[in-house]
């Protein structure tokens, strides 16, 4: 096949991919948003805002990195983050285009740096008189535990579902990413192609 | 006299519990919910419940409404209609109800608690609360250096002291032992009221101690669920379940050791009266077991005003109440979301 035809061939799979994930992940949302109002259902007014800490800070960063080819113009992003799979067990996930690619085959990653809370004191010493904003709470960087330390199966949900959809969204920009690319270098042949010719 | 309340209820009380069946004749029925779900737009939700008791807090909303406003000015009227009976009521009809608005009380101070030590403005959170659980020195929670001064400054002068001075011994602070502290205070508080309830005798008695023990029997099965993989302990697990209801002490055994589902499933079919629930859910499902539950407390508070009376009306009203705010507000998140096709899956039909 000529490599015209190859990278042709691979822009349609860039599409079909691009068209998938796309569709994965306003299914993701959809079912999140639902699972959350099941969560305020059971919960009431607690699930809200106020809830958030006032010193909240993002656990899923968003990287680029250079895509394979060295003359490639368009980058490709890196998702890092630690997401909640099960309810208390903690899986930390690298989601690069490849790892997508393969359907569920995640690596172990190092610990990425999240929430910057301090773990909590256990019993306190009668005589110790700690500030109450001083002594941060939070001994959990789980941002489910801003809610509720019990919280139920439509809230835990929610969250499993919205990490995925941050998957379906990287995997999705990655794959316009590489359809641009992809165009770009059609682009590049067919203007070579008519250099030569003239 | 036990048993002889219509020689005597009507004297003081009887005025209240005709004006609290008027409000309950003010639910929402099964047609009421069928012009709600074939709303397009929240705007058609307010149109619809112009028409009923909520007419008079939507009417002048503007738009674009959110399903918060919605929750909000529908909760504005249960406070409404549950404070003009409350300052009417005579003493003990008037402890009865202020029983009936601790559990809310509970919610506020752990919000506030909660929202400090997340560094949250006071004034936000105290919009948060929920009106029926406020008291006059809510705000100073915030102000507390510590959880000694918490219950000094703050909790000594409420309600909700007894239940924090007995059962609380150390300072809390992680969002775990947060949830404990919401735990031990609730169990206190339905023992207390429990208590109270039996002093009270007659109709009041007999009516209070099947909602009160259904109450006890799902927050123990709720507090199982939620806890499975958390690091809460079954120690700790069992001590937040309550003295009383149907699964005391043998179900709260098994429901302590309970590991998954369906070991929690096995241990609630041993009683009758829940194993009615759970053969209505199929194998592993666990999703609508809350829809479940609320469908038996709505149906036991229906039938509280069967009797006359007594006391239970008004707990029931509240909680009648609650569960139409929580439909309004599932049809609302369905219409906003475009997710008509599971707006049923939320509704508890009241009648």
């Amino acid at each position: 096949m000529a490599p015209t035809e190859q990278e042709f061939f691979s822009a349609l799979q860039c599409i079909e991919d691009y068209l998938k994930t796309q569709d994965m992940l306003g299914g993701a949302l959809k079912d999140g948003l639902l699972n959350l109002a099941r969560g305020k259902y059971t919960l009431g007014s607690s699930l809200g805002q106020q809830r958030y800490p006032g010193d909240m800070r993002a656990s899923a960063l968003l990287q680029p990195c250079p895509a394979g080819a060295e003359d490639a113009i368009y980058e490709e992003f890196s998702l890092q983050t630690v997401t909640v799979q099960h309810a208390g067990q903690m899986h930390h996930t690298n989601s690069t285009a490849e790892q997508h690619q393969q359907h569920g085959q995640h690596e172990q990653q190092p610990e990425q740096e999240t929430a910057g809370r301090t773990a909590a004191g256990a019993a306190v010493a009668a005589a110790g008189s700690e500030s109450l904003s001083g002594r941060h709470a939070c001994s959990s960087n789980d941002p489910l535990a801003w809610f509720s330390a019990l919280p139920p199966q439509p809230v835990r949900q929610a969250q499993s579902d919205f990490a995925a959809a941050l998957q379906h969204a990287v995997a999705a920009a990655n794959a316009l990413q590489r359809l641009r690319q992809l165009a770009a270098d059609l682009g590049l042949q067919e203007e070579d192609a008519a250099s030569d010719a003239s | 006299m036990w048993g002889w309340e219509q020689l005597y209820f009507n004297i003081k009380d009887g005025f209240l519990e005709a004006i609290v069946r008027g409000h309950r004749g003010g639910l929402l029925t099964v047609p009421d919910y069928n012009n709600l779900t074939q709303c397009e737009a929240l705007d058609d939700i307010k149109l619809n419940l112009t028409a009923t008791d909520y007419g008079a807090y939507l009417a002048n909303e503007a738009s674009p409404l959110y399903t918060s406003t919605i929750v909000d000015k529908c909760t504005q009227k249960l406070v409404d209609d549950w404070n003009n009976m409350r300052c009417q009521a005579d003493e003990t009809l008037a402890k009865f109800l202020d029983f009936c608005t601790y559990g809310h009380m509970i919610d506020n101070v752990v919000l506030i608690v909660t929202g400090t030590l997340h560094e949250r403005d006071v004034q936000e959170l105290l919009d948060k609360c929920h009106p029926l659980g406020m008291f006059d020195s809510i705000a100073t929670l915030a102000v507390a250096a510590n959880m000694r001064e918490l219950y000094r400054l703050v909790l000594v002068d409420t309600p909700l002291a007894p239940y924090f001075s007995e059962n609380l011994t150390h300072e809390d602070l992680d969002e775990m032992n947060i949830e404990i502290m919401r735990n031990t205070l609730y169990k206190a508080y339905l023992d207390d009221f429990a208590a109270f309830c039996g002093k009270l005798g007659g109709t009041t008695a007999e009516v209070m101690s099947d909602l009160l023990a259904f109450e006890a029997d799902r927050r123990a099965l709720n507090i199982t669920l939620n806890s499975i993989g958390t690091e809460l302990t079954r120690d700790d697990r069992k001590k937040l379940y309550s003295n009383f209801g149907l699964l005391y002490p043998h179900g709260h055994n098994e429901l302590s050791i309970a590991e998954d589902f369906d070991q929690i499933r096995a241990a609630m079919e041993k009683v009758p009266a829940y194993a009615n629930v759970f053969n209505k859910l199929g194998y592993g499902e666990a999703q609508m077991l809350d829809k479940l539950l609320y469908e038996e407390e709505v149906k036991r508070c229906c039938a509280c005003f069967e009797q006359q009376f007594h006391y239970g009306v008004f707990y029931a009203y509240m909680k009648l109440r609650e569960q139409e705010i929580r439909n309004i507000m599932w049809v609302s998140e369905c219409v906003a979301q475009d997710q008509k096709a599971r707006i049923n899956d939320g509704i508890v039909f009241l009648f």
